[in-house]
């Protein structure tokens, strides 16, 4: 189509006038401040997305764009962190007309950094020092990094956390919510509705839904696992604890190594060991009205009242007891 | 390692009471137990918001205190010590806890964002102890620290592991629910 | 000092937490400016409020009993930690697994108040070589009084003496049930506490979650009913009262949990 000059330089204007009625035009920023290795970086804003990179170098530097023309972005020092701030103006602003920042924070790798947003997605990537983030809304994720202490929160986000680290706390109310990778101490994995998967290695596990299902393929380490009706699936060889759900099923695959020790209880949910051949494990199952029973092949199921069994498979190495009120129990092979 | 709290008492605050516990004298311990629970239980029940919760703390504060005491030298008071224990204990469990959001927000943007609450009958005047129960995590322990306590924003900002800025910002914030829970 | 200044200064002032030189600027802009003095004056009213709360606040239970049974035994002279002043390390955590406080709290009981040879037991469900007296089912809400009332499904009592219910006044040894009951009206008023707090709270939990959590109670209520019912017509049964007592944690944990969204 053939456009007269003139009305193409209206139609750029028209563009413009309605872009800046609305505030929607974006707004680049470029700033950095030198800083040292360590302390801490904390970054606010309110929606957009929030990338924060840990490499080499003496400073800060935060690139991207604003939401609008009228938001700010603020860099300053306060008792030994640098905070670098998205700040609306008080009051009249419109959260919906602006797309958020979307900015991108390089912090020397050693740095502690928190991370706080309402809206916004964060992602933290290699980055070693003490990592925090919360959001209200958006999606958390952390990784690549070996930050010693990670600490990640969501109302209704996902949350999903690759480690390599001593600690990891890692919630959502309604979000899922994943960690993997290596967590030396212990992982704490937490939601309401959202379904909970822990495939880190960990030294301890404490992971829990009210109705998202919660998947725990940790190698070893004690593990603490309870949720209300959601389902619980366990795999893990060397793992110890306690699985506790009112009506969610219990599923626990593979392996029990030697000194295995668990506690399964429920209320209503159906208990199934599924075991590789060659097991040896001792489970002591006590129920109210389920059934207990095993199609292992080798099982040995003593019945020792209306409502115990014991059932024996090897030399009974791995030692699992089982309380259900009406759920069944049964053994089986893989 | 900062020093904080620190009261130059006389002489040494390692009592013969102190003394006995550290030597592992349960009934000494009691005594102790008996003099500051009251305290520290208030402490526990205004940061945690829960009752249930709070006597859990509580017992987790002098079991704690039972481990560490013999590194208690007399440079404070034994209340001081214990009640410094106490705000550790609490502020850790507050992390093995699981659901922390909203624990600490810098921006006072967020204005949007809140939900003070109001009693079901707006007639009732809630009363603060219930006030400061229902403020957001994060915001009430900062309020309880500075404005029950009386803790510096520093020391509060040490301990939280936050920005003084940030730590300003809750109490701002903690002060202004209450102020409208309590209709004012 | 300029409006805005002032106004992120407040908080401070009412404090008294203003470097002197602020504070003086401050108060010659609280001269001449109305909305700030009323401010101010608000903040300063709420600081009162706390002022006067207690200092102290004495629980509703005994504590000591709880932290008696976790104190571990010291010698004099062992190595000593150093003072902390500092926010505590990840180790030193409550171990994954305790004994619940009811039980802890049964046992005391129990050996306070029957015979050595019990005391030894376990403190549920194990039967002396007598007969035991059966109290008054779960639905009962009033314990039987005073002498010419016979406890229902007392069966072989000796002599049949009256037993007072429920309190176990030497009277033998008593049911799984009824030694768990101090313990569940102890949930039920940590349930009620939580239940309570949670409704003040509801507002500002997004609907999707307020619906997930009411839900998950009904689950757990009807599982702590059928429990219930079961254990009436085998008081006896430790497994129901722990099944029980499970799903009371439950049901605790949920509600704590939900608290703090």
């Amino acid at each position: 189509m053939n456009i007269p000059m003139r009305f193409k330089t209206t139609i750029a204007a028209a563009a413009l006038l309605a872009a800046g009625a609305t505030g929607a035009a974006a707004q680049q920023v470029s700033e950095s401040r030198s800083t040292g290795p360590t302390g801490s970086v904390e970054v606010h804003a309110v929606n957009g997305r929030i990338r924060v990179v840990g490499g080499g170098g003496g400073q800060v530097q935060v690139t991207g764009t604003l939401g609008s023309s009228d938001e700010r972005l603020e860099l300053e020092n306060d008792e030994g962190a640098l905070v670098v701030r998205v700040v609306l103006p008080r009051g009249g602003h419109n959260y919906r007309s602006s797309r958020g920042a979307d900015l991108l924070v390089r912090v020397p790798s050693r740095k502690t950094v928190e991370v706080q947003a309402v809206s916004a997605d964060v992602d933290v990537q290699g980055v070693d020092g003490t990592t925090e983030v919360q959001t209200v809304s958006g999606s958390v994720r952390v990784a690549g990094g070996h930050a010693r202490e990670i600490s990640a929160a969501s109302r209704s986000g996902e949350v999903e956390v690759t480690a390599d680290a001593d600690r990891v706390e890692a919630v959502s109310v309604s979000g899922s919510v994943r960690v993997g990778g290596s967590v030396r101490d212990r992982v704490e994995a937490n939601s309401v509705s959202g379904e909970v998967s822990v495939t880190a290695s960990a030294g301890e596990v404490e992971a829990g839904s009210v109705s998202g299902t919660v998947t725990v393929a940790s190698m070893r380490g004690r593990a603490e696992i309870h949720s209300v009706s959601g389902e619980v699936r366990v795999s893990g060889r060397g793992l110890s604890g306690e699985f506790q759900t009112v009506s969610g099923s219990i599923v626990l695959t593979g392996d029990l190594a030697r000194g295995a020790d668990l506690e399964l209880t429920t209320h209503s949910g159906d208990v199934t060991l599924q075991l590789a051949p060659g097991a040896s494990v001792e489970v002591q199952a006590t129920t109210f009205s389920g059934d207990i029973s095993t199609d292992y092949r080798g099982a040995r199921l003593v019945r020792e009242s209306r409502r115990e069994a014991k059932i024996t498979v090897g030399g009974g190495d791995a030692r699992v007891t089982v309380h259900t009120f009406s759920g069944d129990v049964k053994l089986t092979g893989r | 390692m900062a020093t904080m709290l620190v009261e130059r008492d006389a002489p040494s605050a390692v009592t013969e009471t102190v003394r006995r516990a550290q030597q592992g004298d349960v009934d000494a311990f009691e005594r102790l137990y008996r003099e500051n629970v009251d305290r520290i239980y208030a402490l526990c029940l205004r940061m945690s918001g829960d009752g249930v919760r709070a006597q859990e703390l509580t017992q987790d504060v002098f079991v704690r205190a039972w481990e560490k005491l013999g590194g208690f030298e007399g440079k404070s008071a034994f209340s001081t010590w214990l009640h410094r224990l106490a705000v550790n204990v609490v502020l850790g469990s507050r992390r093995a806890d699981g659901i922390r959001v909203g624990k600490v927000f810098g921006t006072d943007d967020l204005e949007a964002y809140e939900t003070p609450t109001r009693p079901a009958d707006p007639g009732d005047r809630v009363d603060l102890e219930r006030a400061i129960a229902t403020l957001p995590p994060g915001a009430r322990t900062v309020f309880v620290l500075h404005d029950v306590e009386g803790y510096k924003h520093e020391e509060i900002a040490e301990l939280h592991g936050i920005a003084v800025g940030t730590c300003k910002a809750q109490l701002h914030r903690a002060r202004r629910l209450l102020r409208e829970a309590l209709d004012r | 000092m300029t409006h805005e200044q002032a106004i992120e200064r407040l908080d401070d002032y009412a404090s008294g937490e203003l470097p002197d030189i602020e504070r003086r600027l401050m108060e010659r802009h609280l001269e001449g400016c109305g909305a700030c003095r009323a401010e101010a004056e608000a903040i300063r009213a709420l600081l009162a409020d706390v002022a006067a709360l207690p200092v102290a606040v004495a629980p509703s239970a005994d504590l000591w009993q709880g932290i008696a049974g976790r104190l571990e035994p010291r010698a004099a002279g062992a190595p000593v930690p150093v003072e902390e002043t500092n926010v505590i390390s990840l180790d030193s955590r409550r171990k994954v697994w305790q004994p619940p406080r009811w039980a802890l709290q049964i046992a005391a009981a129990l050996v306070m108040v029957v015979g050595s040879s019990l005391a030894t037991a376990k403190y549920l469900g194990r039967r002396p070589a007598g007969p035991v007296a059966t109290l008054p089912s779960v639905a009962a809400v009033t314990p039987a009084q005073g002498t010419g009332q016979e406890v229902e499904g007392t069966v072989g009592a000796s002599g049949g003496r009256q037993v007072a219910a429920p309190a176990p006044a030497g009277s033998g040894q008593m049911t799984a049930l009824a030694a768990f009951r101090p313990a569940e009206r102890e949930y039920q008023q940590a349930v009620d506490d939580l239940a309570r707090v949670l409704e003040t709270r509801r507002a500002s939990l997004a609907p999707e979650t307020v619906t997930t959590l009411e839900r998950n109670l009904a689950i757990i209520d009807a599982a702590i009913a059928e429990s219930r019912a079961a254990l009436v017509n085998d008081p006896n049964s430790r497994e129901l009262t722990e099944m029980l007592s499970s799903t009371y944690d439950a049901k605790v944990q949920l509600l704590r949990r939900a608290v703090q969204l």
